[in-house]
C-alpha cells in the first residue's frame, strides 16, 4: 500500500476521528485536571479558643496589635520569606487581600523571624499591599497553635479562633473566602 | 459458539465499543492523574530521587538534600561555618513534604509523631533527630536568635495533627553521617489507627 491510498482510505473517517480524538482530549483533560487540583479549605475549629493576642511590629516600625481590630474578621498568617508554601501562596493572598478589605475583613501576614531587608525586598517582588508585622523570636508563633509554615487561622469577630488552614492554599478561591465572609454574621458558626 | 451469537456479539461490540472505549480511556485519565497526583501541597522541585508515597490517610515525599543545598539554606539564615558544618556532619538532612492525603472534610485527621519514627542502620534501631534534640547544640555553639528560629521553623514538626487538605513542609535531620544507608519506619495515626510504613534504602548526600 503506498502513502497516497493509505490517506485517502482514511480521508473519510477524518472529521469524525478528529471530533472524536477533541471529545477525547478535553474529557481526558478535565478528568486530569480535576485528580491534579489544588489543596483547597478551612478546617472549622470547633471549640474556638480565644486568639492569643499580640502586638507587633509592622514594616513601617508601628505597632499593631490583634486586638486592634476587635469586632471584625481578621486572617493571621503566620510564614517566612524562606518557606517554599508561603511563598506559593502570596500571589493569591495578594489577590484574597483585594476581596477581602472590600468586605471589611482584615489581614495581617506575620513573618516568623525577622530579618526586614529580606522582608522587604520580598515585599517588593511580589507587589504585597497588605500588613505585614515581623515576630523576631518567634515568640507570637510560639503562642498560637501551630507547629509549621505556612499556617493561617481566621478570628471571628468575637477574637475566637475560628478557622486554621495547615499548609499553603489558593486564598482567593471562592470556596475558601466564603466562610470567612460569613463569619462576618454574629449568628454563623462553623 | 454459533455464527449468529457471534453476529450478535460483534454487533453489540460495534455498538457499545466507542463508549466502552471512551469509558476505559476517562478512567485510565483519572487514575493517571491520581498517580500523578501525589504532590503534598507546594513542595517545588525535590529532584529526581524524591521519595512519594500516600496511603493510611498520608502523603508523604521526601529528599536528601545536597551539602550544597543545606550550606546554602542555613547560611543564609544567619548560621556560621561551624555550625552549617555540624548540620552537614551530623544532620544528614532531607526535605520533607508531609500531609493529609485527601480533601474530604469527613476523612478523620492524621497525626504525625517523629518520636515514633524509627531509623534501622545496618541493624541498629535509632531515633532521628527533632527540633527539641538541636536546641542544646544552637545554645551550646551561642547561635544568635534568628538562625535558631528560623532552624526551628525550617525543621518538620516533631508532632503534628493533620485535618483533610492540610499539609506542611520542613526539613527532617535524621542524625546521621553523610553517606549512610537506613531503612525508615514512618509511623502515623489516623484517626485512631496506628499506621506504620517502612521505607528501605535511603541514603544521606555524600
Amino acid at each position: 500500500m503506498n502513502r497516497l491510498s493509505f490517506t485517502s482510505r482514511l480521508t473519510p473517517k477524518w472529521p469524525v476521528l478528529r471530533a472524536f480524538a477533541v471529545m477525547l482530549w478535553v474529557m481526558m483533560a478535565s478528568a486530569t485536571a480535576l485528580a491534579q487540583s489544588p489543596n483547597s479549605g478551612l478546617s472549622p475549629v470547633m471549640e474556638r479558643p480565644p486568639a492569643p493576642d499580640f502586638q507587633l511590629t509592622n514594616l513601617d516600625g508601628e505597632l499593631v496589635s490583634l486586638s486592634d481590630f476587635k469586632g471584625k474578621v481578621v486572617v493571621v498568617n503566620f510564614w517566612a520569606t524562606w518557606c517554599p508554601p508561603c511563598r506559593a501562596e502570596m500571589p493569591s493572598m495578594q489577590r484574597a487581600w483585594q476581596a477581602l478589605q472590600d468586605q471589611d475583613v482584615m489581614m495581617l501576614a506575620i513573618h516568623v523571624g525577622g530579618n526586614e531587608d529580606k522582608i522587604w525586598s520580598f515585599v517588593g517582588d511580589y507587589e504585597l499591599d497588605f500588613p505585614i508585622l515581623i515576630d523576631p523570636d518567634s515568640a507570637v508563633a510560639d503562642a498560637w497553635p501551630m507547629k509549621g509554615l505556612p499556617s493561617t487561622f481566621v478570628v471571628d469577630p468575637q477574637g475566637r479562633i475560628a478557622y486554621r488552614a495547615i499548609g499553603g492554599r489558593e486564598w482567593d478561591d471562592a470556596d475558601i473566602l466564603a466562610p470567612i465572609f460569613a463569619l462576618r454574621d454574629p449568628i454563623t458558626e462553623p | 459458539m454459533q455464527g449468529d451469537e457471534v453476529s450478535a456479539l460483534k454487533s453489540m461490540f460495534r455498538r457499545l465499543s466507542p463508549a466502552f472505549l471512551l469509558a476505559v480511556l476517562m478512567v485510565s485519565a483519572v487514575s493517571f492523574g491520581h498517580a500523578q497526583d501525589t504532590r503534598c501541597g507546594e513542595t517545588g522541585d525535590l529532584g529526581p530521587d524524591v521519595l512519594r508515597w500516600q496511603g493510611g490517610g498520608l502523603c508523604l515525599e521526601t529528599a536528601s538534600l545536597s551539602h550544597d543545598l543545606v550550606r546554602s539554606f542555613f547560611a543564609g539564615r544567619g548560621f556560621d561555618a561551624t555550625a552549617v558544618d555540624l548540620i552537614i556532619q551530623d544532620g544528614c538532612v532531607f526535605r520533607s513534604a508531609i500531609g493529609h492525603q485527601g480533601d474530604d472534610p469527613a476523612a478523620p485527621p492524621i497525626t504525625i509523631d517523629q518520636s515514633a519514627w524509627r531509623l534501622v542502620v545496618d541493624g541498629d534501631v535509632r531515633k532521628l533527630r527533632t527540633r527539641a534534640d538541636w536546641q542544646p547544640v544552637w545554645r551550646r555553639l551561642n547561635v544568635e536568635t534568628a538562625p535558631r528560629v528560623a532552624f526551628k521553623w525550617a525543621l518538620f514538626p516533631s508532632f503534628q495533627e493533620f485535618a483533610p487538605a492540610d499539609y506542611n513542609w520542613g526539613m527532617i535531620t535524621f542524625g546521621l553521617a553523610p553517606g549512610t544507608r537506613f531503612d525508615l519506619e514512618v509511623v502515623w495515626r489516623e484517626g485512631a489507627e496506628r499506621r506504620v510504613k517502612l521505607f528501605k534504602n535511603l541514603e544521606c548526600a555524600q
